[in-house]
């Protein structure tokens, strides 16, 4: 991996994952944006931040993932705030005009948000990054068990919250 | 409802696009930034605490400088090679002399013969005189 690297390349490549990761960690637009600006702000100060990388997307996301959880402790105990964030927040989803898809999807964004922020990282690493058990415990830095628990709690709890809207629509 | 198919029908549901406006906002301030000058590596181990670093070299200076402000005056090289005053030139042989005079190596003393010397008959006459 040279050390310098074409940002603009990057962005293309890694931005549409960073940003929906980030904002379903965030459930907010503005929180996104700016940790996508201070990402690739970090990247473009330090070139060489990405040599001897050998992944990185998981890289990548690993820098998002710690800005967001910084940016969650901040604010963690105003629940004002986090009420007020979860009514605005724009939907994980891309809409589509079919009305079932479209309710399934809302519901499935309901579902996620309700999740604990650790389950809902892993369960959307595994199922929409497509990433390895192993890989996902080596981008959060905890035990395989630890992922793996946390991923079938996740997935237990959407997979109940959705089982009604899921047998309609199968 | 099986486990793999759910994860399957979630996989297919496609997350929202990353808004095309944002590449231009947050790409454009970075293209003339310049990358930030590689940190020296004595400058990592001085930078973190440079006000520590320099109060303890002003601590050592002091130390310094007391250290040679209590030394003695060295002797100075002048009085070391100056000519001995006349007056202790001749303290200084009258010393040698009389020195010489008290060695039982003198020449003074080597005129008169000890007494174990002598022949026994001038002993005795010496004695009988007194």
């Amino acid at each position: 991996m040279p050390d310098k690297f074409d940002l603009e390349t990057l962005y293309d490549e890694h931005a549409q994952a960073l940003y929906a990761f980030a904002l379903d960690l965030t459930r907010s637009d503005a929180d996104t944006k700016d940790i996508l600006q201070n990402l690739f702000t970090r990247l473009a100060r330090k070139p060489s931040a990405l040599g001897g990388v050998r992944n990185i997307r998981a890289y990548l996301l690993r820098l998002a993932h710690n800005a967001a959880i910084d940016l969650m402790r901040r604010r963690g105990t105003r629940d004002k705030y986090a009420q007020e964030v979860a009514l605005e927040s724009p939907c994980l989803f891309e809409p589509t005009d079919d009305s079932d898809e479209q309710a399934f999807r809302t519901a499935l964004d309901d579902a996620l948000r309700e999740l604990p922020p650790d389950q809902r990282t892993v369960v959307h690493l595994r199922l929409w990054e497509g990433m390895k058990f192993e890989e996902i415990a080596d981008l959060l830095e905890i035990s395989l068990n630890t992922t793996a628990s946390r991923y079938r709690y996740g997935i237990d709890k959407l997979r109940q919250r959705l089982r009604p809207l899921y047998n309609e629509i199968k | 409802m099986n486990l793999d198919e759910f994860e399957r029908r979630m996989r297919r549901v496609p997350r929202r696009e990353i808004p095309a406006a944002w590449r231009e906002q947050i790409l454009e301030p970075l293209r003339h930034q310049e990358a930030a000058p590689a940190i020296v590596w004595w400058k990592q181990w001085l930078w973190p605490h440079p006000t520590a670093w320099a109060s303890l070299a002003v601590i050592w200076l002091a130390i310094f400088a007391l250290h040679f402000a209590a030394a003695p005056d060295p002797v100075a090289p002048s009085a070391v090679l100056a000519k001995p005053a006349p007056e202790m030139l001749q303290a200084f042989e009258d010393r040698i002399r009389l020195m010489a005079e008290l060695s039982p190596e003198s020449p003074e003393r080597e005129t008169e013969p000890s007494p174990a010397d002598r022949p026994r008959s001038c002993r005795c006459t010496a004695e009988v005189a007194v």
